[in-house]
């Protein structure tokens, strides 16, 4: 078989697990590194992000093919090709997700893996690897975080907002808020944001996250990559907050980490499918350096 | 382009410039160089065509992230978007609260 030096064809394949069938794309890499096997799995971030994240994803796994790493992409169920309704989606069974996805990234061969958690996805990543079983686990050498959410809640209400922002020109006291979106879930009432129903499970879930409290176990190298298109980039400062609270907290890591900010849009908020070449040019040499045997 | 810790952290200690607000007007609107010609009195919303009302959750979730801000629902008004000078004062009062 002949392949080319850019990514093999991609391939769709549907995982069984206790909730349904889970899609997942396959990029094999173009030869295997000498060692064994590297892959990088995907874990998505929320709801619109993951579409617009796609056209990135596809062209980081070209390069990763290029670097002799897999790409695996898992659609989280209720989302994409996978089983289920975004309304039947639990963090739970996102998390088996994961774990589906990595089991299956090594029944390809892959002896050593890179999570790359996007936005969401970095703490989806990151609660999954901590309850991870030792298998699992020791098979993760690394995580890649993109732009990662640091408040669940945070993001949760980012998103509602995009409910409200039709009233903005309405007097404050009759406008709806997030509050009162998140008091109506609570007795009962349906809520669809952008397309996408949110569940008071899902809601409750993701509310309590906190990056803060998702330390790292110490033995994968963490790369936290962020994008700015500012001339001068720098760390959010939010971000600088939870890394020291990695590095010096009560919970400190003997992680690795190794923050850095590249030039690029926020590609995973823009309408329009834009792409940050040098996120991917990154990704591909952490991922390269980690995961070579 | 890598990281710099020393002179990161230093932002974090002054307050965003409308300079610095009009930034991310031009980040998260995807002006280009119509950007260049902003001040504190230009007026936004209802004048700039790309600042629809997704784009006005898009510019306070970057607000909050890139200055560190906490924006609640019921602050979000029309008023403060209405010219550069509004909004980069919104921002510091927040800062300052």
């Amino acid at each position: 078989m002949t392949l080319s030096a850019d990514a093999g064809p991609p391939a769709g394949r549907f995982l069984d697990t206790a909730h349904g069938r889970i899609f997942c794309m396959h990029w094999p890499a173009a030869e295997a590194a000498a060692g064994g096997g590297a892959a990088v799995v995907v874990v998505p971030p929320f709801a619109e992000e993951m579409n617009r994240c796609r056209r990135m994803w596809a062209l980081l796994a070209g390069q990763l093919a290029s670097a002799g790493i897999a790409t695996v992409i898992p659609d989280l169920h209720g989302t994409g090709e996978s089983d289920g309704d975004f309304a039947d989606a639990r963090w739970e069974s996102w998390r088996e997700d994961v774990g589906a996805a990595c089991d299956f990234a090594r029944q390809q061969g892959a002896r050593r893996i890179a999570l790359l958690g996007v936005r969401l996805g970095a703490l989806l990543a990151l609660d999954w690897l901590r309850r991870a079983h030792e298998e699992a686990r020791t098979s993760v050498a690394q995580i890649v975080l993109w732009q990662p959410v640091l408040d669940g809640k945070q993001h949760l209400n980012q998103f509602l907002r995009l409910k409200l922002a039709a009233g903005l020109r309405q007097a404050a006291a009759t406008r709806e808020t997030t509050g009162t979106l998140r008091e109506k879930l609570a007795l009962g009432e349906r809520l669809e944001v952008a397309g996408y129903e949110i569940t008071a499970g899902m809601l409750a879930a993701v509310d309590g996250l906190d990056a803060r409290a998702l330390v790292p176990a110490a033995a994968v190298r963490v790369d936290w990559l962020e994008v700015s298109p500012s001339e001068t980039p720098a760390l959010l400062p939010a971000s600088e907050r939870v890394i020291e609270a990695w590095r010096t907290g009560a919970a400190a890591s003997a992680a690795r980490l190794e923050p850095a900010v590249v030039r690029g849009e926020p590609f995973w908020a823009l309408q329009e499918i834009t792409i940050a070449p040098e996120l991917n040019t990154r990704t591909r040499d952490v991922a390269a350096k980690a995961l070579a045997a | 382009m890598t990281y710099n810790g020393t002179q990161a952290a230093r932002r974090i200690q002054t307050m965003p410039s409308v300079q610095d607000v009009i930034g991310l007007l031009k980040d998260t609107l995807q002006l280009g160089d119509r950007a260049q010609g902003f001040s504190d009195a230009t007026r936004l919303l209802g004048h700039v065509p790309e600042l629809d009302s997704l784009a006005v959750v898009n510019v306070i979730t970057a607000l909050e992230e890139r200055f560190g801000v906490v924006v609640n629902d019921d602050e979000i008004s029309a008023d403060a978007f209405e010219t550069v000078g509004t909004l980069h004062t919104f921002v510091v009062e927040k800062l300052n609260a």
